[in-house]
């Protein structure tokens, strides 16, 4: 599927089949939940990403039916086409956003999603205990949902950010590798 | 036009959902003790959170496998499903692809549509040979009842094992009144 | 001419407690303006039942013979925006500046505020300081580039 017809697609499910919510409840809400979570963990900032990407899991493993249900998608053919359809219409149906897809690897595997826009960390400034800064990574409820509902998918992929505006880099990105194709389930003794 | 029988098998080989109508077609189990004729869903894990009058008559099917005359518990019925419904799955797709799937199978007593979602979870109905093509049906029944009530229900794990988690009152009475508006 | 600017921008929180004060240039005598600031709260709290409803401006507070106004501004949660202007080259008399002037101001500072406000990570304790960079700087950005009639 090329981008054009993935892009096409994500602005009309937006525009018709989506309840929309107010921007920022969702932001406010997520900031809390870091922020409350930094708190909690005493400022282990490992521990928080850790955590933010475990809810992000258990996130997407839902999402993906909810994804499907809503957009009618059938199996993607190649890693490339799931990177189109996870950037152009699942980014843009959950969050209003499309990321760029960029810096594919010559054998396919792993490619990055830049962020212009971040709704989840708007107005957010990071704590200036000298930590965080290198630390924490405020978005890393993503990494979470992008590896649960591929895994959904059959897909085992590793997420995880490279850079982000918060922490003083210039853009926000996101490294996404395919690690293996996961294989159907056999039912017991079959084989 | 009558609808017998639908089932929902997870990625794990599991059946995770059955639910009968109109026990008295040739091939499913009817029993002289018990009401007959009625709808009542299988209770799979048989715990007493989901009560329902037709369990009685179905459990003393579990429970006695190898009645006379061949009759099977609702579970055997079940992985017999999955069976064909597998193999025929991955007969077609090494024919024709990994894009294609079978759609339905029709027999002299009853016609069995299948649909199955990306994530691997399949949809199975089964009817009388009358019917329509149905896929669209087994489509709408996730969209509009799995979906919303299974998997955005919080309080329902995301694995069911022996069924846990999908048999909720929401998904069990719009599913009955949606096949209700289908047999109309 | 002598110029219009603003001699210092502080935000006062709903329990009079100090939470920030920039003077502009920012080597000014600090304590000078405390003084100030601390002075226009009575204003606040005299004007307050007079205050019509939904208008957070309160206009000017008070002048000062060295050529200095207080305005303030009241926001609905009690926090107080004071801006201190300087008018320059001496002489009596009231500054010569429209009412409401200064409101495009106030309607900045308000939304660096809110937007400090919204930082998941800042804890709202009255008792301390803003510390936040953005913040303090968004702040010097207003105070040194106002002149009358400067669009923000």
């Amino acid at each position: 599927m090329s981008a054009n017809k993935a892009a096409r697609i994500g602005e009309e499910v937006w525009k018709t089949r989506i309840d929309k919510v107010n921007a920022e409840l969702v932001t406010l809400t997520y900031g809390s939940i870091v922020a409350q979570l930094c708190k909690d963990y005493e400022g282990d900032y490992i521990e928080v990403n850790k955590q933010l990407e475990k809810m992000g899991y258990n996130i997407g493993l839902r999402l993906i039916e909810d994804f499907l249900a809503k957009t009618n998608m059938g199996k993607c053919i190649n890693f490339k086409e799931t990177a189109e359809t996870i950037s152009k219409i699942g980014f843009k149906v959950f969050l209003n956003i499309t990321p760029t897809v960029t810096n594919w690897t010559t054998d396919g595997k792993q490619f990055s999603l830049t962020f212009e826009e971040n709704p989840l960390a708007d107005f957010v400034e990071l704590p200036d205990d000298g930590r965080a800064q290198n630390e924490l990574w405020y978005s890393n409820l993503l990494c979470g949902v992008l590896r649960g509902s591929l895994e959904m998918v059959q897909m085992q992929v590793d997420a995880h950010f490279v850079s982000d505006v918060l922490r003083g880099n210039e853009v926000t990105e996101m490294r996404v590798t395919l690690i293996r194709t996961i294989d159907d389930e056999l039912p017991p003794g079959e084989d | 036009m009558t609808i017998y029988s639908f089932y929902i098998f997870d990625r794990h080989c599991e059946c995770i959902y059955i639910k009968q109508w109109h026990q008295q077609d040739k091939f499913r189990p009817t029993s002289s003790a018990g009401p007959s004729g009625t709808d009542s869903p299988a209770s799979l894990t048989g715990d007493g959170k989901r009560s329902s009058a037709g369990s009685t008559l179905l459990r003393s099917n579990d429970t006695n496998p190898s009645r006379p005359g061949g009759r099977l518990s609702v579970q055997d019925d079940a992985k017999l499903i999955f069976g064909v419904v597998f193999s025929l799955r991955n007969m077609v797709r090494k024919l024709s692809g990994p894009e294609d799937s079978f759609i339905s199978y029709r027999t002299g007593a009853y016609k069995l549509h299948y649909y199955e979602t990306p994530t691997n979870l399949k949809f199975v109905l089964l009817t009388d040979v009358k019917m329509n093509n149905l896929r669209v049906v087994l489509h709408q029944i996730y969209v509009n009842l799995y979906v919303e009530f299974v998997v955005k229900n919080p309080l329902s794990p995301v694995e069911h094992h022996g069924g846990e988690g999908v048999a909720v009152e929401l998904f069990e009475m719009g599913l009955d009144g949606f096949i209700r508006t289908i047999q109309d | 001419m002598s110029s219009t600017r603003i001699a210092c921008i502080a935000i006062i929180g709903k329990n009079n407690s100090p939470l920030h004060l920039s003077p502009f240039p920012a080597t000014s005598n600090t304590l000078k303006y405390h003084f100030l600031t601390h002075a226009t709260l009575d204003v606040f709290q005299a004007r307050l039942p007079l205050k019509s409803n939904g208008d957070s401006d309160f206009g000017l507070l008070y002048s000062v013979d060295e050529g200095l106004a207080a305005y303030g501004w009241l926001t609905n949660t009690g926090v107080k925006i004071i801006v201190v202007v300087d008018v320059g080259g001496g002489g009596a008399g009231t500054p010569a500046m429209k009412d409401g002037e200064l409101k495009p101001v106030f309607r900045a500072l308000q939304t660096a505020y809110i937007q400090l406000v919204c930082n998941p990570f800042y804890e709202n304790d009255e008792a301390k300081p803003i510390t936040s960079k953005r913040f303090i700087e968004e702040v010097k950005r207003i105070g040194e580039n106002w002149t009358p009639g400067f669009a923000l």
